[in-house]
């Protein structure tokens, strides 16, 4: 594992030697597939239980939920620049961007491979700066600055709490590694464990932390959205996967209420979303409904709950960021992300139409996409919970479904208004898209690698 | 001439501290706390760029009126030793905790404090908020821990961290952050001189690499700091990497100190006290981000050398980003980066 961490900070070393602005996307691209491929075969052999780990070195050690997670982001990150040709094109700070991006994989990489908890929560937290950088940066409004102060203000209030907790488990066990911390069992009272989920609930985000979540996402240039939804999201679900079981004896009181809690939060959210106007707060909204869902499945302590959750999050993380790369590309032409001056769009380009449904499908977890796999899992794992949930999860499953057709609807048919220098979509585009949906929707075939 | 009169009130300022460090009679505590304080004032005095001098008249006084205070207690406790006990110690430790308070210029005394920092140039205020406190701190390092200590350290730094941030001049803003980096400072000499050496240290290196951009730039106010995007815009970078680090957010070095002391203030069993503490320092990130805000949205602007003649005192564009200072400040910044995770793999912290 430390090689590939050792690789990572070789190529910005690379990058800083070379400094040559147009070639830098290209080679920035051409290096991450072969880190990507050289990663997945290296581990490809990781066929794995909860909590067994591999490549162990150092503090560093890959399960199965830690290996995909690696992939996932390796692979947004790789599609995070071909997205944002517009930074290329008029070199907005090409080099501060590669750079950016190469830091955000790097800490990235550690959270999700680190077996120390000091270390995961300092990688936890490092992997916000650049992704506030990104929304500053390279964001569109001024009110980005907003956005941005509310995002870190959130994360933050409820971290250095964490951060308190963390050394009093410290002091309890004197030690702070993840898997023995996993074993020992704690004894702790449902105060002081809310205080070490309460971090995760913020990244998540659980429904009622989820105010900086929209907003980030509507500032955001579409690089950092698709960042946001595709992997920072999931930090917070892999967390609450490596700290859940720290304390067993309170989860029975414990987690029927935040399952609950959440569950009827993502059919709220869900009902905010059907009257929204703004395509990418529509979509931000949907992931949250999407994580809630996977708070749920979580936190019903089973391990086709667990699996659910994962797949859930690897389905939506690559899902929601194809429909935020969709929702840029229509801002670049009509540069409005407003569904009423977006509608129609069927007559002037249906091949990209047909992406546009094939990933608001996947949003609504229709056949030939991961996600029915996953919600599928869900449903197995909250159902033999309690017959009680059956309402909330019809009431939920009718809702997300709802308002992926309203968004798909809206955005193809209708009448549209007349513009006139709509350009049409260029094979980067499409490749774009395409990367995102073959894994979307031909992992299927094959879903035993994921566990 | 004038150099060499700068060079013997600066290396007296330095002896005073490391004898104060070294030492073992209250006796020379004191003649070293009036040393330090009688090469400080000169030193403000000579640096040009003062036009009044009648704060220093403020800050004379307060400073002489907690020394003569602790001279008092000195002595009381010296008759102590050769008679009966006579006095409360108890009564003799408030005092001493009182008048370190007052040169410090923590919370019930912090007024006075604000209103010396907004007159002083740059590098002094960089003395002030960090050197100067040396003295006091290895004194309130040397007797128990009593009620009046973690009293101010509770009410200073929720205080300075809520007056900070509605500040738009740069110098209040930094005289309140200095505020609240002594609360931490001072809970950690309570606990160990060590502990309190090791922040220091720190804090003195992010802290300069941030007071002495400012000072070439001669920025005073939040808008000020707008005039960076005539730069290269590593510059912008470093200065918000270095606010950050002072701030204490994770990958950066300022986090190391923040994880020592709630590590040590956790292990004593000082629940109520760090987390007040780590509340506050949430606070006044609110207003280290505001200054990074400036310096973290990318503007592409021309670079105009005639503007920045007019704003900086002596401004040449080539030497700039590589002259010594500089240099100095970006392998801070580095450092700050990566030995945090150096620390954590190895289990240093």
């Amino acid at each position: 594992m430390m090689k590939y961490i050792l690789i990572i900070l070789l190529i910005k070393l690379l990058f800083l030697i070379i400094n040559k602005n147009n070639m830098l996307n290209i080679l920035f691209q051409n290096m991450m597939i072969m880190l990507l491929i050289f990663f997945i075969v290296n581990y490809s052999y990781i066929k794995l239980n909860m909590m067994d780990f591999y490549a162990i070195y150092y503090d560093f050690g890959l399960d199965f939920f830690s290996f995909w997670m690696i992939n996932l982001s390796i692979w947004i990150i790789l599609l995070m620049m071909l997205a944002s040709l517009k930074v290329v094109k008029y070199k907005n700070f090409l080099f501060l961007f590669v750079v950016n991006l190469m830091f955000m994989l790097f800490f990235l990489v550690m959270s999700f491979s680190v077996l120390n908890l000091l270390m995961f929560y300092i990688m936890f937290e490092a992997s916000l700066i650049p992704t506030l950088f990104l929304i500053l940066g390279w964001g569109y409004q001024i009110e980005r600055i907003e956005a941005g102060m509310y995002m870190m203000l959130y994360t933050l209030v409820f971290s250095l709490p964490f951060l308190l907790m963390m050394f009093y488990m410290y002091h309890m066990s004197y030690s702070l590694d993840i898997e023995y911390l996993n074993i020992k069992k704690l004894n702790f009272d449902s105060f002081l464990y809310n205080f070490v989920m309460m971090i995760f609930f913020v990244k998540i985000p659980m429904f009622s932390l989820h105010g900086w979540l929209p907003k980030a996402h509507v500032e955001a240039p579409v690089s950092g959205s698709m960042i946001l939804a595709g992997v920072m999201l999931k930090l917070g679900g892999y967390g609450i996967y490596r700290l859940m079981f720290i304390s067993e004896n309170l989860m029975s009181n414990y987690m029927m209420s935040i399952l609950v809690f959440s569950l009827v939060g993502s059919i709220y959210l869900s009902l905010v979303c059907l009257r929204q106007v703004d395509m990418k707060s529509l979509v931000a909204y949907s992931s949250v409904v999407h994580m809630g869902l996977v708070i749920g499945g979580l936190f019903s302590l089973e391990i086709i709950g667990v699996q659910g959750a994962f797949l859930m999050m690897i389905s939506h993380g690559l899902c929601s960021s194809g429909l935020f790369c969709l929702v840029n590309m229509f801002y670049e032409r009509s540069l409005s992300r407003s569904l009423i001056i977006n509608k129609g769009m069927l007559s002037y380009c249906s091949p990209m139409m047909m992406m546009w449904f094939l990933l608001c499908m996947g949003n609504m977890s229709a056949p030939p996409s991961l996600n029915l796999i996953s919600e599928i899992f869900l449903l197995m794992s909250l159902l033999s919970l309690t017959k009680f949930l059956v309402i909330i999860l019809m009431l939920f499953l009718f809702f997300s479904s709802c308002y992926s057709l309203y968004l798909y609807s809206y955005v193809c048919y209708g009448k549209s208004l007349f513009l006139y220098s709509f350009t049409s979509f260029s094979v980067r585009e499409f490749f774009l898209i395409l990367m995102h949906l073959i894994p979307l929707n031909l992992m299927i075939l094959k879903i035993d690698i994921f566990y | 001439m004038k150099l060499l009169i700068m060079l013997i009130f600066y290396f007296i300022l330095m002896l005073s501290t490391l004898i104060t460090l070294s030492s073992h009679s209250w006796m020379i505590i004191w003649m070293m706390l009036e040393i330090n304080l009688m090469s400080f004032i000169p030193i403000i005095m000579l640096s040009k760029m003062i036009n009044n001098h009648t704060f220093l008249f403020k800050y004379f006084i307060v400073q002489t009126i907690s020394s003569s205070s602790f001279l008092i207690t000195i002595t009381l406790m010296w008759i102590n030793d050769y008679s009966l006990n006579i006095f409360n110690t108890n009564f003799m430790e408030i005092m001493l905790s009182l008048s370190m308070i007052l040169k410090m210029g923590l919370y019930p005394f912090h007024l006075w404090y604000i209103e010396i920092m907004l007159n002083l140039p740059w590098m002094m205020f960089f003395l002030m908020s960090t050197w100067q406190k040396i003295i006091p701190l290895t004194i309130i390092s040397f007797f128990n821990e009593n009620t009046i200590i973690y009293m101010t350290i509770i009410i200073s730094s929720m205080i300075s961290s809520i007056q900070g941030i509605y500040q738009n001049n740069l110098r209040k803003i930094f005289a309140f952050s200095s505020i609240n980096q002594t609360s931490w400072l001072t809970i950690n000499s309570n606990m160990s001189i060590y502990l309190m050496i090791m922040y220091m240290l720190m804090y003195m290196m992010i802290l300069f690499s941030i007071i002495n951009m400012l000072n070439v730039n001669n920025f005073y106010y939040i808008n000020n700091l707008y005039l960076l995007n005539n730069y290269h815009y590593l510059m912008k970078l470093f200065l918000f990497l270095n606010i950050l680090s002072l701030a204490g957010l994770p990958p950066f070095m300022g986090f190391i100190t923040k994880i020592i002391s709630i590590k040590f203030l956790i292990f004593n069993k000082m629940y109520l006290i760090t987390s007040i503490l780590i509340i506050s320092s949430l606070m006044t990130l609110f207003f280290y981000l505001r200054l990074t805000y400036t310096s973290m949205i990318l503007i592409k602007s021309k670079f105009n050398p005639l503007m920045m003649k007019k704003y900086s005192k002596d401004f040449s564009y080539k030497s700039y980003f590589f002259n010594k200072l500089n240099f100095m400040m970006i392998m801070i910044t580095i450092l700050s980066y990566f030995s945090l995770i150096i620390m954590t793999l190895f289990d240093l912290y």
